[in-house]
Formats: structure tokens, C-alpha cells, sequence
């Protein structure tokens, strides 16, 4: 077996999250713009959207740390990237020390920062004290990031994304943890484990841990929940006094949000479509869903939509698509540049 | 994505966590947070595992079933770790990485005869070949496409489990159909 193995992802201005995150007002005249992690859909064609439309960090959907460092076929199906894949965060669950300092040494290469998440609500992860148990096991998850500080230091970013508690002080104790710990930035998701996602995010709450954080130490905190528009951006930044926002749910419908787009231009679901086919192995279900929601944002009239969602195979969503819209390629004269849909027939919107 | 089994508490474990005050399977659940009652009222249960760490060495842990029984999470040896380092980063060569182009830079069939790991029998080395059929259709290269779903559907047609796979050569049919159908317009 080879001793010497690729190490972590050299990090400069260009590439180094924290980086980035500190600078964006100052480069840009903007807070950072981060693409959050979703659980199925933040793959590689929907993440090259993503930083198409001013996403300056983009995450990948969780990855378990435990079947990543057993088993290849999970490493198969869980990570794809390339060479424009950058800024680029791997989140991780995981529930263990040395689960994780392995998965940090088998990603670090390629990606450009490690975020564990402390925010999953699902029940299965919870009962192997994955994503949001984390923040009731404050001790677990500080050695966690310990670990990786120590072995790794500025080489390795590491970010936590985390719930807040039904107790607010609770949280500021974690983060308070956390930043003594050495972790790079925090991201808080205004909502408690059990808080449904209909239910407005507490933005006091983030407000209040962000305070408390910034009273003891320099560590970046980004707030999470309810961007939908560079307004929503613009707000919950102003009101929170953090240093950047990340959207999930948000750039699922519309991934051009943080370029001002208020819905999701055409052009968009141009580009998806052509990194989709691209880069490949993206199943029928997941493209069709991400169709779906880009379709909704723009308000495509129902009954196209229906018929959308009754469609069984990639090939006949390509022939679906060539006989309703005009669809351009890549290197098609006005790729990815239209904002409204380009009906073949009488306007159905 | 593949789980570990998971596997009841050996009794002699069993008795060395109860020496340290932690229960054994069968007989205890797993330490829980506090539950929260600030505005918890008609919430579900607000109980939060954390996992127990048996060998801190092979991250071996104990967690929680649904049913609150407990179940060992194995650990993984270092030189099991090793191996599966050594296999992701010199034969898989880190992870699956694609640049735009990747698929139509050299022949998929090509691809697939000289690599030795890939073998037609696994869903995931079919859903290339599909990716590639698909990219094709949707570049609309109808004569290079029709070739390669033509090559694949008598590829297909002689696998054992035909049944599981017959949707994808219905699918390669149904697109050698529709270029073969533009070519002649």
C-alpha cells in the first residue's frame, strides 16, 4: 500500500471559505451567498446552477462518514465533483471521532471545507446520534472539532451547522464550545429540531446566539432559514448581524435567487439540464423534482404541469420538453439567457 | 446506500458497562437528553440519543433502536481503514469526478470491455451507459446514439436478471426508435 496520499486542498483567496466569508463585503459589496446542504438534491449539476447565479460556497448533501470510509460503493453513489466544483463544503454525519478524522482525510483533497451536521431532523439519524442530536451532546461534538483543529489546523475549514435549542442560552453555551474548539465559522438554523419548516424561522433567536457569539470571539456565524429573495438576504442579515446567509429550500425553486432573480429564470433550467446531462447518473426522480420546482417558481400553467410529473423516463422528459418549450444547447446562440419560458405555441403561463 | 447490521451487546460487554453505570442492550435505553418542556406541549417524544463509544479506536458505537433497544454500530479496524484508503485513492482515484465532456471523450463500450471493475450486471455501470445514451438524445447526435443503444439492448438482453432491467430496454428501444424515426424525416 502507498504511504504518500493526496493531502488536504492547498487553500487560497480564491478557494478558502472562511476566506471568502470575511471578505465578501468588502470584495463584493454583499454578504457571502452560501447554497446549502439538501439531502438528495445538492448534487453536482444542481450545485454548478448554483455558483452559475452568485452562490459564492456551495455544499454538498450530507454524506455519512461511516458507510463513506467502509464501503466504495457508497463513495460511488454519495460524491461526484470536478474541477469547478470550488468553493466546495462536504457535509458529513457522523456520530464518532474517528469516523470522522478518516472521512476529513479521504475528502480534504477535494473539496475546500468539512461542515458536520448538527441540524438533521430525521428521526433515523437522531437514534444514532447524528445531525441535530448533536447539539444535546455538546461534549461529542466539541472533540469532534477539536480533533480535526488539532490534527489539521487553518489546512482543513470546518464548519457546524446547527439547530438552535427551545433554550436560546443553551445554544450560545454550544457555539461558546464550539468557537473553543477551533471551529472556522457556524451556521444556525433558526428553527428547533422539532419545528416544522412552515413555521416562520425565529431570526430573535439567531439574532440573540449571534450577540452572544460575537461578544466572545471572531468566529463567522451565518444564518439559515426562510431566503427567499436577495430582500429576505438583505433582512435577515441587517436584523441578525451575521455575516452571511445560506439558502436551501429557496434556491431548490429559484437557484438564481442570489443573483436577484425573483423567480427562476429560464435560462436556469437550460443550464441544469445541461449539466444533468453532462455530467451524468443523475436519476430520472431527481432531475424530474428539480424540474418541478424551478417549473413552480416561474408558475407554469397546471395542466403542463401535471403532465410533467407523469413523465417515467429521462428520454421522454428531453422529447417533453423539445415539443412545449424551445430548449437550447450549449453553444445554441442565447443558452441560459432567457428569463421567461420560451413556449413552441401560445403562451401558457 | 449499504448499512451496517446492527447486533445485540455481548453479554460480557454487557457487564463491563455496567460496571462503568451504563446498561447493556435489552436492559436500558440509552442516556437521553432533558426533555424539554419550555413550550413542548403536545410535542412527541423529545428524547435525543448519544451514542456510546465502545472502542474509540474503531469508532465503534452503541446507538438506539426504534424499538429503544440498543445495537453496536462495528467499528472498523485501522487496517481495514487502510485498505479502504488505499482503494479510494489509488484505484479509485479519489471520488467519481466529471468534467463537462468526460462522457463523450472516449467510446462508453471501449470503456466499459478494458476497465475490469466495471461490470454490466451493476445498476451503476448501467446508469452510465444510460447517462451516455441520454446526453446523446439530448445533443441530438440521433446516428451515434442510435449505434450505442442498439450495442446496449443486445448487451442487456442476455443478463440473467432480465426482468429488473427490462424498463432500461424498453427505454434504449424506445430511443433507438426515435432516432432512427429522425433520421429518415
Amino acid at each position: 500500500m502507498s504511504n504518500t496520499y493526496p493531502q488536504a486542498r492547498i487553500l487560497t483567496k480564491i478557494n478558502d471559505p472562511l476566506h471568502i466569508i470575511k471578505t465578501r463585503q468588502i470584495t463584493h459589496n454583499r454578504p457571502v451567498t452560501i447554497a446549502g446542504p439538501m439531502v438528495r438534491y445538492s448534487k453536482l449539476p444542481f450545485r454548478q446552477v448554483c455558483r452559475h447565479y452568485d452562490a459564492d460556497i456551495v455544499y454538498t448533501p450530507m454524506i455519512l462518514a461511516r458507510e463513506f470510509v467502509r464501503n466504495c460503493h457508497a463513495r460511488i453513489a454519495d460524491f461526484s465533483s470536478n474541477e469547478s466544483d470550488s468553493p466546495l463544503i462536504v457535509q458529513v454525519g457522523v456520530n464518532n471521532v474517528t469516523d470522522l478524522l478518516r472521512f476529513v482525510e479521504m475528502v480534504s483533497p477535494y473539496c475546500d471545507g468539512i461542515g458536520i451536521n448538527c441540524g438533521c431532523p430525521i428521526k433515523e439519524q437522531i437514534r444514532e446520534g447524528i445531525g441535530s442530536a448533536l447539539i444535546y451532546n455538546p461534549e461529542l461534538l466539541s472533540s469532534m472539532v477539536s480533533a480535526v483543529k488539532e490534527k489539521y489546523g487553518d489546512k482543513v475549514r470546518l464548519e457546524t451547522k446547527i439547530r438552535i435549542h427551545d433554550d436560546w442560552d443553551q445554544t450560545v453555551d454550544l457555539c461558546h464550545k464550539l468557537c473553543d474548539a477551533g471551529v472556522d465559522w457556524i451556521t444556525i438554523h433558526g428553527r428547533t429540531r422539532t419545528t416544522r419548516s412552515s413555521v416562520p424561522v425565529n431570526l430573535d433567536a439567531i439574532k440573540y446566539i449571534t450577540d452572544k457569539i460575537k461578544a466572545k470571539s471572531n468566529v463567522p456565524v451565518i444564518a439559515n432559514g426562510d431566503c427567499f429573495s436577495m430582500r429576505d438576504l438583505q433582512k435577515i442579515v441587517d436584523y441578525c448581524g451575521v455575516d452571511g446567509v445560506m439558502a436551501v429550500r429557496g434556491l431548490l425553486d429559484n437557484p438564481a435567487l442570489f443573483s436577484g432573480y425573483d423567480k427562476c429564470p429560464w435560462g436556469a433550467l437550460e443550464l441544469f439540464w445541461h449539466y444533468a446531462m453532462e455530467f451524468g447518473g443523475l436519476p430520472h426522480q431527481l432531475l424530474l423534482h428539480h424540474l418541478h420546482c424551478m417549473f413552480e417558481s416561474m408558475g407554469l400553467e397546471k395542466s403542463l404541469h401535471n403532465e410533467l410529473m407523469n413523465i417515467r423516463t429521462t428520454t421522454e422528459l428531453i422529447e417533453w420538453f423539445d415539443s412545449h418549450f424551445v430548449l437550447k444547447r450549449f453553444g445554441e446562440i442565447g443558452f441560459s439567457e432567457a428569463v421567461d419560458i420560451p413556449f413552441k405555441h401560445a403562451s401558457k403561463v | 446506500m449499504l448499512k451496517n447490521s446492527g447486533q445485540k451487546v455481548p453479554k460480557m460487554l454487557a457487564q463491563e458497562l455496567e460496571k462503568l453505570h451504563i446498561a447493556a442492550a435489552g436492559t436500558f435505553i440509552l442516556s437521553e437528553a432533558p426533555s424539554e418542556t419550555k413550550n413542548g406541549a403536545g410535542r412527541p417524544n423529545q428524547a435525543v440519543t448519544k451514542p456510546i463509544s465502545v472502542d474509540p479506536d474503531t469508532g465503534e458505537v452503541i446507538v438506539r433502536k426504534s424499538t429503544g433497544k440498543s445495537k453496536i454500530r462495528k467499528g472498523q479496524s485501522s487496517d481495514e481503514y487502510e485498505r479502504q484508503r488505499d482503494h479510494f485513492f489509488n484505484v479509485e482515484k479519489g471520488p467519481v469526478w466529471t468534467p463537462v465532456g468526460w462522457m463523450t471523450k472516449e467510446d462508453p463500450l471501449d470503456r466499459l470491455d478494458k476497465n475490469p471493475e466495471s461490470d454490466i450486471r451493476l445498476k451503476q455501470t448501467r446508469q452510465k451507459l444510460m447517462s451516455h445514451c441520454h446526453l446523446l438524445y439530448y445533443r441530438k447526435q440521433y446516428e451515434d446514439c442510435a449505434q450505442i443503444c442498439q450495442t446496449l439492448i443486445t448487451r442487456f438482453e442476455v443478463l440473467e436478471s432480465r426482468k429488473k432491467i427490462q424498463k432500461e430496454i424498453d427505454e434504449l428501444a424506445h430511443i433507438l426508435q426515435r432516432c432512427r424515426a429522425i433520421a429518415q424525416a
